[in-house]
């Protein structure tokens, strides 16, 4: 563990420099803090909408942080060959790559926690007080950045940046829209191996969906406890099995 | 190149975010969805009898490689 | 007893087309035995880098197996005990050559209490400890091959693994390092050694081996790498063409110089050819014997 904990530590001042995090955590943020101008500028809007667009963009900007981050992470440490030095360890290819994951992971973490905060503040700016099932909807946001995060240091173990990139940001979105346009197009598939194909894209890509408590954090509608605890199960299983698999990928690669 | 690379990073965020952000109604509570309740379990189910099929094929071709060693 | 390093019928073979395989590395059987400084040397593209990635682990060999320590290269333990210089070390560019030299004592095991102290020992040993806090990114070319060397003496590892150690050092640090390399050798580390650098690797290595084409072509200390090849040269007065004659009869070198003759003879005919330079009364003006260099002997075996 320790050695992994090593990985995610010098990752997490890697990815903590990098221009793109700086750049999106800022907007971000910037959107957040701003989307109060709004009520200036639109008659009668109300809270909900502003809570429902800061939720989107911390969602959507830990996703994307998620993709950066994650895509470029192995693959940049291969082509500067830092990674020999590394890998000339008693390090597994297993520890590395999990070690990566959780320095991705951290740092999104960090960013998605300062767009909390900023969305925290505009609450109590509103309400004057706590929601409380901010801290919850968070811990969910983060928990689909973990998903994300993996699918990203997966693909990334085989694939260029680039590509890791556009097929993760794919993914995510199908994920986050599987539900309903591809349950859709599989109730209105009339082939059968069409219909099959769409079933097993629908049965792979990860529910990313289930993660969003939006609704909930706008309307203060009551979540059950029981389905909070079977979607983190879920979280936690889909990203072991996807960082799995990358890690199975890159035993094999000769680096 | 980096700066083109984050630009564009930054436009597609400030334009998706919003084209994201649903009606609450759209939405509905789908932790009362039958759909989605089904879907991660079967995808947990999956996932796992997956992984237990990966463990005991590992097992097995240590022992037969264990085997064919001895001999 | 058994040697540190064993490969058996290493190979690495691979596919650039259809029905294309290039092979980098052929069928190598390397022995190395414990607290020697193992040279291994090749001209680009002989297989030297492919070797030392299959030893790392870093690729799978096609065929064929090696063993560190009596343990199998995949096994993650054998590295517990292997130091690692790759030709031309990366380091994260934000980092001090403390940090960088900390994490990788702390990789290697290294109790936490002991990884800085540890650090700067092997900053002070390869001579940039006032460079210990400086990034990475304001260091030279040297300086962080001298880091690179740190890293891989850190955790105290029983055999070093060093592609082209001296690269980018100025003629100062490459004597510090030989001296540095001959101080670990004394310390019963074994050094597997790469490098085009042949004056270096003939003074520090007890046992050589030469690749070509990913084939191992010699393997044998420097002398015998180098044995059998020696030259005798006799420098004479101009000689007439009847002692001419009666030496081309022995394939001798003869060069006419202006007023001397220059003789390339091999050892085990020089007292045929004094009989003859005798015969004709020839005055020898010098003798002298010209072993060939391991440089001169890398070209015949591998060029």
């Amino acid at each position: 563990m320790i050695r992994v904990w090593l990985i995610a530590k010098t990752t997490l001042l890697e990815n903590s420099r990098k221009q793109v995090f700086h750049v999106l955590c800022l907007l971000m943020v910037a959107v957040i803090a701003s989307s109060s101008l709004l009520s200036i500028l639109t008659e009668g809007v109300k809270l909900k909408i502003l809570k429902d667009l800061c939720m989107t963009c911390m969602m959507f900007g830990g996703a994307v942080l998620a993709i950066a981050l994650g895509a470029t992470g192995i693959p940049n440490d291969v082509e500067s060959r830092t990674v020999h030095p590394v890998l000339a360890r008693p390090i597994t290819r297993v520890q590395y790559v999990v070690g990566k994951f959780f320095g991705t992971f951290i740092t999104v973490g960090i960013g998605v926690g300062a767009m909390a905060l900023a969305f925290g503040v505009l609450i109590y700016a509103y309400e004057h007080s706590f929601d409380t099932f901010l801290l919850t909807a968070t811990g969910f946001t983060l928990l689909e950045v973990a998903v994300v995060a993996a699918v990203a240091t997966a693909i990334s173990t085989a694939a260029s940046p680039a590509i890791t990139a556009v097929v993760t940001f794919l993914i995510y979105i199908a994920g986050t829209t599987k539900i309903g346009y591809l349950g859709g197009m599989i109730e209105r598939s009339s082939s059968g191996s069409v219909g099959g194909v769409y079933r097993l894209i629908y049965h792979v890509l990860p529910n990313l969906e289930c993660f969003n408590l939006k609704t909930a954090l706008v309307h203060h509608d009551v979540v059950p406890t029981t389905y909070l605890i079977q979607v983190a199960v879920y979280g936690a299983v889909y990203t072991a099995f996807v960082l799995l698999a990358g890690c199975a990928c890159f035993a094999r690669r000769e680096v | 190149m980096r700066v083109v690379r984050l630009a564009a990073v930054a436009m597609l965020s400030c334009v998706t975010s919003p084209a994201l952000c649903h009606g609450a109604q759209e939405l509905g509570h789908h932790w009362d969805s039958a759909a989605y309740l089904g879907e991660m379990r079967l995808q947990v189910l999956v996932i796992c009898c997956t992984a237990c099929a990966l463990v005991v094929g590992s097992w097995i071709v240590r022992a037969v490689r264990k085997r064919q060693a001895g001999r | 007893m058994q040697p540190l390093l064993e490969t058996c019928d290493l190979t690495k073979t691979y596919k650039l087309g259809r029905n294309r395989i290039k092979t980098a590395v052929d069928r190598l059987n390397l022995s190395v035995p414990e607290g020697v400084v193992f040279g291994f040397l090749g001209p680009n593209g002989a297989g030297k880098t492919t070797t030392i990635k299959m030893l790392l682990d870093f690729a799978r060999p096609t065929k064929g197996s090696a063993t560190v320590f009596g343990r199998p290269t995949t096994d993650p333990s054998t590295r517990e005990l292997i130091g690692y210089l790759p030709e031309q070390p990366y380091f994260p560019k934000f980092l001090k050559p403390v940090e960088v030299l900390s994490i990788h004592a702390s990789l290697a095991g290294v109790k936490r209490s002991s990884v800085k102290p540890i650090a700067l020992n092997c900053l002070k040993r390869t001579g940039i400890e006032e460079y210990a806090y400086t990034p990475i990114s304001k260091l030279s070319k040297g300086l962080t091959q001298r880091v690179g060397i740190a890293q891989s003496i850190v955790g105290d590892p029983k055999m070093l693994i060093l592609d082209e150690p001296t690269s980018g050092l100025d003629p100062i640090g490459r004597r510090h390092i030989r001296d540095l390399l001959l101080e670990l050798k004394d310390e019963g580390k074994t050094i597997f050694l790469s490098s085009h650098l042949l004056s270096e690797v003939e003074s520090t290595c007890d046992i050589v081996a030469v690749l070509k084409s990913g084939k191992l072509v010699a393997c044998g200390s420097p002398e015998e790498v180098t044995n059998g090849n020696s030259v005798v040269n006799v420098e004479t007065q101009r000689l007439a063409p009847e002692p001419r004659e009666a030496l081309k009869f022995l394939h001798v070198g003869v060069e006419q110089r202006a007023e001397t003759t220059m003789l390339s003879v091999d050892p085990k005919q020089v007292y045929q050819v004094m009989r003859v330079l005798e015969t004709h009364a020839v005055s020898i003006i010098r003798i002298d014997t010209k072993r060939e260099s391991l440089e001169e002997a890398f070209l015949r075996l591998a060029a």
